[in-house]
């Protein structure tokens, strides 16, 4: 009966995630973060470092339930302290301290495309926060691009004189964003990690 | 990479070049490494601007956890701010920030926080009844279907269900009304009817539902009244004693926004 409550209160927070419901994400957060960051907080991490691991985590899940063939086989509990712990020791192998524990003694299920996620997730926010660095012209141009709005119409919106002179912007915004990502120190921790 | 090459990747990844010239790129792309990878690089870029859901998940998340703040970005972002702050705490002003809690937080963003809504009524019912040794079987049959549609997320229809009975029932035994308000409190919460949810759980003032409802209270009450010292001292009772709320009590009185 305790096991299918359980069950139940799981599926009611996954339900939650996955349409990204603020009250649930705040429900999640209250029931699961204490657990995680006592983890890290044991490991030498700081608060804020338990917040980003949370994040990493969270957003890993999330994305495992865009899946339509994603089953949770535990707990959900169990499964983001599983995840966390190991968002957890790849960020501390990373800054070049031993972790306590091996990586690889953290075992979960699907572990291979669970790395790919969590990969995807740091790329991806890492992305978008050097183009946070840009000027605000630049960063609504790609936006608009990234977007998928034909050039003519990003001319239009942005008061460009042509279309023409809208794709050589959005170029060299572009440019601008590449340079910034590969000058980001992060940018080679992860396209090198696990190499 | 040389500006022509950036340009003939963009071309290529805009469908924008020939077939012939589309074809001969292709097989650069095959025979070099470098190009291919910045192929690749270009093509992620693009997709970290297409998952708005996930921008969105990540801004949701980061009001919950950072209310003062906005999304994570990077760590060397906190790092020119943990500099901006040293700065100002020369300026003494370190008393502002080094103080180890959230200072600008909401009434709102407090319950969003906190308010920690049951998922499944028979549940939170069966935990009191053997918390307190009453059969559990008194409860009416048409609340086991107010409880499907609660777990289901259709609180008005719960509601209505719940209401159905009162009207059948114009005289309810005493822990039979107790378990109506509190059951249609936590329904008016979820439907963010904060003055009328503050209103059912008043009226629980006894029974192994008092407890609940008083923290439940305590929750509308934040979202009608704000962060008011009398709202916090509805908090602070929690405190005093052993209840399964004290915790939580500790942790929004410790994000409570100073005055």
């Amino acid at each position: 009966m305790a096991d299918t409550r359980k069950v139940n209160q799981d599926e009611a927070y996954l339900l939650g995630l996955r349409q990204r419901d603020s009250r649930v994400l705040g429900q999640i957060y209250t029931r699961f973060f204490p657990m995680l960051a006592q983890h890290v907080r044991q490991r030498g991490g700081s608060e804020d470092d338990a917040k980003d691991v949370f994040q990493d985590t969270m957003v890993v899940l999330f994305r495992k339930l865009q899946s339509p063939d994603f089953q949770l086989t535990s707990s959900l509990g169990t499964f983001l302290m599983g995840v966390g712990r190991k968002v957890w020791l790849k960020k501390v192998s990373r800054r070049g301290s031993h972790p306590e524990e091996a990586l690889v003694e953290v075992e979960l299920e699907d572990e291979e495309k669970i790395e790919t996620e969590l990969e995807i997730t740091e790329r991806n926010r890492l992305f978008r926060a050097k183009l946070l660095q840009l000027g605000q012209d630049c960063q609504k141009v790609l936006r608009l691009f990234f977007a998928g709005i034909p050039m003519a119409q990003i001319a239009q919106k942005m008061g460009f004189a042509s279309e023409n002179y809208a794709k050589k912007r959005k170029f060299q915004c572009k440019q601008k964003l590449t340079k910034l990502i590969k000058e980001d120190p992060r940018f080679k921790e992860l396209t090198y990690e696990g190499n | 990479m040389d500006e022509s090459l950036a340009l003939t990747i963009d071309q290529y990844l805009n469908g924008e070049l020939s077939a012939a010239e589309r074809e001969a790129f292709e097989l650069l792309i095959a025979s070099d490494p470098v190009v291919a990878q910045e192929v690749s690089l270009q093509r992620e870029i693009a997709a970290a601007f297409q998952e708005a859901e996930v921008e969105d998940l990540e801004q949701k998340l980061a009001e919950i956890m950072r209310p003062e703040g906005k999304v994570r970005v990077l760590k060397i972002n906190r790092r020119i701010w943990a500099v901006a702050a040293s700065v100002v705490l020369i300026l003494g002003m370190g008393y502002l920030l080094f103080r180890n809690r959230p200072t600008s937080r909401t009434p709102q963003e407090l319950y969003l926080a906190y308010a920690d809504l049951p998922t499944d009524l028979q549940m939170e019912s069966d935990v009191r009844s053997g918390q307190t040794g009453q059969e559990s079987d008194f409860r009416p049959k048409i609340w086991m279907e107010v409880d499907s549609l609660y777990q289901t997320k259709q609180y008005g229809l719960a509601k209505e269900k719940l209401q159905i009975w009162l009207v059948q029932n114009p005289e309810p035994k005493a822990n039979q009304a107790a378990i109506y308000y509190y059951y249609l409190g936590l329904l008016q919460l979820q439907m963010s009817q904060f003055p009328a949810a503050q209103n059912s759980f008043s009226r629980v003032r006894s029974g192994p539902y008092a407890e609940s409802a008083n923290w439940y209270l305590k929750l509308a009450e934040l979202r009608t009244k704000g962060t008011t010292s009398e709202v916090k001292k509805g908090f602070e009772q929690f405190l005093r004693f052993e209840n399964p709320y004290r915790e939580k009590a500790k942790a929004i009185l410790d994000a409570w926004p100073e005055v």
